[in-house]
């Protein structure tokens, strides 16, 4: 899967004067190509999430087209609706989002699951336990998220995005409430996953040590027309 | 899901739930009022199909009869009944007639004198008694005895008594047990107006679920055996004749008065319980005659026969009975279906506002399963399906309050309303009131899973 943006602009009304809008993405354009793990840099208000929500179509942007291409098909994130985007997005993009936002009444596998059950998927319980084991969570499966430490959240979280096997995986901070330790390890287990399904990624930090992980590294300013920000 | 999530906030869910509960429980029981008072008015009586009374309301004769619920108001000559059972003219129309004289109680419970007739004309025949029941005495109905649960039928003619089965618990008599009745029924008696003649109890019927539960049987003999029933027969009887006398020639009725105003002879008692009767025949009154006619057609032939005359008043206590329910029940059917609109709407709004409160304090879990690819249509149909299960929870938890106060209710009434469901049977009603809180609660659900879909994910997200 590649993801084209193009022209891509998005303000949001200033908190002290409603009014006023602030522009807070300005890109000419982007792409990502199949396969490529890309890691999204900035300063905190970069707008680094709010491309990520519009790559993701869960935020529409003033501006701009994001065309995915799927197996040789467009698909026009911008211009489908609300409902073919949740459809599309539950099919091919996997998100993981600063904070786990587990369900708290389900455990480890069944939260790696819902991301099935809720796309109308029927839920693959082997491939949810060989993520959880690929994750080190093989004994958490059980567990409920108040049961897990932060860490183990994310990689859950980190799970539950996969289980579709998506062809996109939106990463944002993922390692903001974690040691460092537990951060590596979390890089160290998904990015290989990732690959093994031919995601592409895009995961959004402005950690350095995460940036050397991933690779590749797109400052988002340096992307920006001046006047964004 | 929805149930694993209404689970996870099991408390807030029992707290809805136990207010939709309430608002089930109060809807119910007014359903439940409401179909008991149809049931009973729609039954009407079971073995006769006509009641012959005095002149005067239907109403009331009806009501008296069936529910002990007025106090009768007036007599009718035992020799009317003699003709409606015997003369020729009546024998085509008449199967069965059974006397009843009424206006005593025992330590609260109506006391009816009567005929052992009366148990058979009135279901006793398909009811059976239990096996240990003791047998027909001799030139007994043995369909009459068939509805003991203990003891034996009275025998007509003597100073015997048999007691539904309620009356031992209610009043601590047994069999073998002697009673003076207190003059009056309801709540109106002066407790010390009892009269002397004492009775003796032989037998206890087994439940009917009728207001013979609760009432004490007695002879005709000996209920006119009684000093102040003989006495006020008596004079009755003078007073009619002057009445009649007077229409006459009102000399001869003044003198008629005079020389009969002396104290009757008294009844006498032999020592096998048989009564002596002192009163004339032509002197005894009763209150009202149960009647099966033969067919429609003959039930129509009485009611007009006897309406024609002067003497007594004849209803049909199912026509009487539908005509209550249709003037009567109606406004107040109309008036609880408003109620019971009222208090579902209420528990709506609870559920309502518990949903909407929790999609709000669940914001960032709905919006991760957005972000999941969960469809608007699907967060609808969840948090509906959350709403409607708290919903029917509330209202099978609502059941059991209902239920316990239809009980409290029919304790409170007694057993004077005939043919009412019991309290702890389940019916229509029930489910009519699960599922109106299930639907009413999920489609108040869709509101707040509306709104939860149109919230912005990013937003919550970032």
């Amino acid at each position: 899967m590649s993801v084209a943006l193009t022209a891509i602009r998005k303000s949001y009304a200033a908190p002290d004067a409603p009014q006023t809008r602030r522009l807070v993405l300005d890109l000419p354009t982007l792409r990502l190509d199949p396969g490529e793990q890309v890691a999204l840099t900035g300063p905190s208000g970069a707008g680094k999430s709010t491309l990520l929500h519009i790559i993701a179509g869960t935020l529409a942007p003033d501006a701009g087209t994001v065309v995915h291409d799927w197996d040789g098909r467009d698909f026009p994130m911008t211009s489908s609706s609300p409902g073919a985007c949740d459809r599309y997005r539950g099919r091919h993009i996997g998100c993981v989002f600063q904070g786990s936002h587990l369900l708290a009444g389900l455990n480890a596998r069944d939260n790696v699951l819902l991301a099935l059950t809720v796309t109308g998927r029927d839920p693959d319980r082997r491939w949810a336990d060989e993520l959880l084991d690929a994750l080190g969570l093989a004994q958490r499966a059980s567990h409920l998220p108040h049961q897990l430490s932060p860490g183990q959240r994310v990689r859950v979280a980190c799970a539950r995005a996969l289980v579709g096997r998506p062809q996109l995986l939106l990463v944002d901070e993922p390692t903001a409430a974690l040691d460092r330790a537990s951060a590596g390890l979390l890089l160290e287990l998904l990015l290989p996953l990732a690959a093994r399904l031919r995601a592409c990624v895009l995961v959004i930090t402005h950690d350095a040590a995460v940036v050397a992980r991933v690779g590749r590294e797109l400052p988002l300013m340096s992307l920006q027309r001046g006047q964004a920000c | 899901m929805a149930w694993r999530r209404v689970w996870q906030r099991r408390t807030a869910t029992l707290l809805t739930a136990t207010s939709v509960a309430l608002s089930a429980g109060l809807a119910l029981l007014l359903m439940l009022v409401r179909a008991q008072g149809l049931q009973l008015l729609a039954h009407g009586p079971r073995g006769f199909d006509l009641i012959v009374g005095p002149k005067g309301s239907g109403i009331d004769l009806t009501l008296t009869t069936l529910f002990h619920l007025e106090s009768a108001t007036g007599t009718i000559s035992w020799a009317f009944y003699d003709d409606l059972l015997h003369d020729p003219s009546w024998r085509g129309a008449v199967a069965q007639a059974v006397p009843l004289a009424v206006g005593d109680s025992v330590a609260g419970c109506d006391l009816i004198a009567t005929t052992p007739a009366l148990f058979a004309l009135a279901g006793g025949a398909s009811s059976g008694g239990p096996s240990g029941a003791a047998p027909a005495p001799a030139g007994m109905d043995a369909a009459a005895a068939s509805v003991l649960a203990a003891g034996r039928m009275m025998r007509d003619g003597t100073i015997e008594a048999v007691v539904g089965s309620e009356v031992p618990r209610r009043t601590g008599l047994a069999i073998g047990d002697r009673f003076r009745p207190t003059h009056g029924t309801g709540d109106g008696i002066d407790p010390t107006e009892v009269h002397q003649r004492t009775f003796t109890i032989v037998g206890v019927l087994a439940p009917t679920g009728s207001v013979f539960d609760r009432s004490v049987f007695v002879t005709l003999a000996g209920f006119w055996s009684i000093d102040e029933h003989e006495r006020g027969l008596h004079d009755q009887a003078l007073v009619r004749a002057a009445a009649a006398g007077s229409a006459r020639d009102g000399v001869a009725a003044q003198v008629a008065v005079q020389d009969g105003d002396q104290e009757p002879a008294a009844s006498q008692v032999a020592a096998d319980g048989t009564v002596q009767l002192a009163l004339p025949v032509a002197e005894r009154r009763l209150s009202m005659i149960l009647v099966r006619s033969r067919g429609a057609f003959s039930a129509q032939s009485i009611l007009y026969r006897v309406n024609s005359g002067d003497q007594a008043l004849a209803v049909n206590p199912t026509l009487i009975l539908a005509g209550l329910a249709r003037s009567l029940l109606a406004p107040a059917q109309h008036l609880g279906a408003a109620l019971v609109a009222v208090i579902l709407a209420v528990a709506t709004l609870g559920v309502l506002v518990s949903s909407y409160h929790a999609v709000q304090a669940q914001a960032l879990e709905l919006a991760a399963l957005r972000a999941l690819g969960a469809s608007r249509r699907w967060l609808l149909t969840l948090i509906s399906s959350e709403a409607g299960l708290c919903g029917v929870l509330g209202g099978v938890c609502g059941l059991v309050p209902a239920h316990l106060l239809m009980a409290m209710l029919q304790w409170w009434m007694g057993a004077r309303l005939e043919g009412g469901t019991p309290w702890w049977q389940p019916g229509w009603p029930d489910l009519l009131v699960v599922v109106l809180c299930g639907v009413a609660a999920a489609l108040a659900g869709l509101v707040p899973g509306y709104l939860a879909g149109r919230r912005s994910v990013a937003e919550l997200l970032c």
